[in-house]
């Protein structure tokens, strides 16, 4: 029993490759404007863009900084220069780091989205469906399996 | 410990004070009002405060025309999602997780019996509170990597 329990937090360390998603990542040139990002938001269902200069990561800009920070802002999205609004420089882990560095960013800073390396390129960016819907996962399992193992586990687990 | 956060009721969870705007309203000024409260997600209400429907930031980059401002004055209620997932404080954080990953929904009202919201509920919240709760069980962290990693995003 223990070992189900420590096979569960083994998942949660497991390194950010085994969560990324297939889907290609969606990048745009850092001399764009706002029109064009939201544009490319819209035909590439993505919640966020990488800012890109010359392939380098410049920056990222999502959803929330659209609203914050030129509608909000009352900025005019095609007279706005993405470099302007976007967050320059951002936090970014590495492909081989522990999940649970994500999950803490996600939690304490409000990351949904955070750019992932892979030997000093941008590899991918792990969203935080890719953490939830591995969460949502490992939580059902627990719920499909009958109560009394579940307060053995409790048990051993020690909280 | 999975069964512990499994099995928290959602009403357990800290949250923060919710927008919350009246039917009717201008767009911007709903905009505005995301903005200055720090959210993601507006509760829109009737002037009895029963839920009519939520308007997200998502709405806002994919049901708008940003060519023009002529969507400022549009009313709240012909863009928002008025059939919105919705869950109630007595139900389970697995409950509320299965939902939003299914839907890739960021924000679900919290309601009560007779459709008042009490709240929203984020994807945030959840993860706050698991991180607050668990922190040496979930966040069990070897050395943080940014330092090793800060020469990449200059510091």
């Amino acid at each position: 029993m223990q070992g189900i329990e420590g096979g569960k937090m083994q998942q949660i360390q497991k390194p950010i490759s085994a969560f990324l998603s297939d889907k290609p990542v969606v990048t745009i040139a850092v001399s764009a404007n706002v029109m064009d990002a939201v544009e490319k938001m819209n035909s590439e269902h993505t919640e966020c863009l990488l800012v890109v200069d010359n392939k380098k990561l410049a920056g990222i800009f999502t959803e929330r900084d659209f609203l914050n920070r030129v509608i909000g802002a009352r900025l005019i999205p095609s007279e706005t220069a993405i470099a302007d609004v976007m967050t320059a420089n951002p936090d970014t882990l590495g492909i081989e780091d522990a999940v649970s560095y994500a999950v803490e960013r996600m939690a304490s800073r409000g990351f949904r989205n955070i750019p992932i390396i892979n030997n000093d390129e941008t590899a991918n960016v792990l969203t935080v469906w890719d953490v939830m819907s591995h969460l949502s996962e490992v939580l059902t399992e627990f719920e499909e399996n009958d109560a009394s193992e579940i307060e053995e586990w409790t048990d051993i687990g020690g909280g | 410990m999975f069964d512990k956060i499994a099995e928290t009721p959602i009403g357990d969870i800290q949250g923060r004070d919710p927008v919350r705007v009246k039917t009717k309203s201008p767009l911007l000024s709903v905009v505005l009002a995301l903005r200055e409260g720090g959210r993601g997600a507006a509760i829109v209400e009737d002037g009895a405060g029963k839920l009519l429907g939520i308007f997200t930031e998502r709405h806002l980059i994919t049901k708008l025309d940003h060519s023009s401002q002529s969507w400022h004055d549009i009313s709240v209620d012909d863009v928002m999602d008025s059939n919105p997932k919705t869950i109630e404080a007595s139900h389970y954080i697995r409950e509320a997780l299965s939902i939003m990953s299914g839907d890739r929904i960021r924000q679900l009202p919290i309601l009560d019996p007779d459709d008042h919201a009490l709240g929203i509920v984020s994807i945030r919240d959840i993860l706050s509170h698991i991180a607050e709760h668990y922190p040496d069980e979930f966040l069990n962290l070897p050395p943080d990597p940014e330092h090793e990693a800060s020469d990449l995003h200059g510091g």
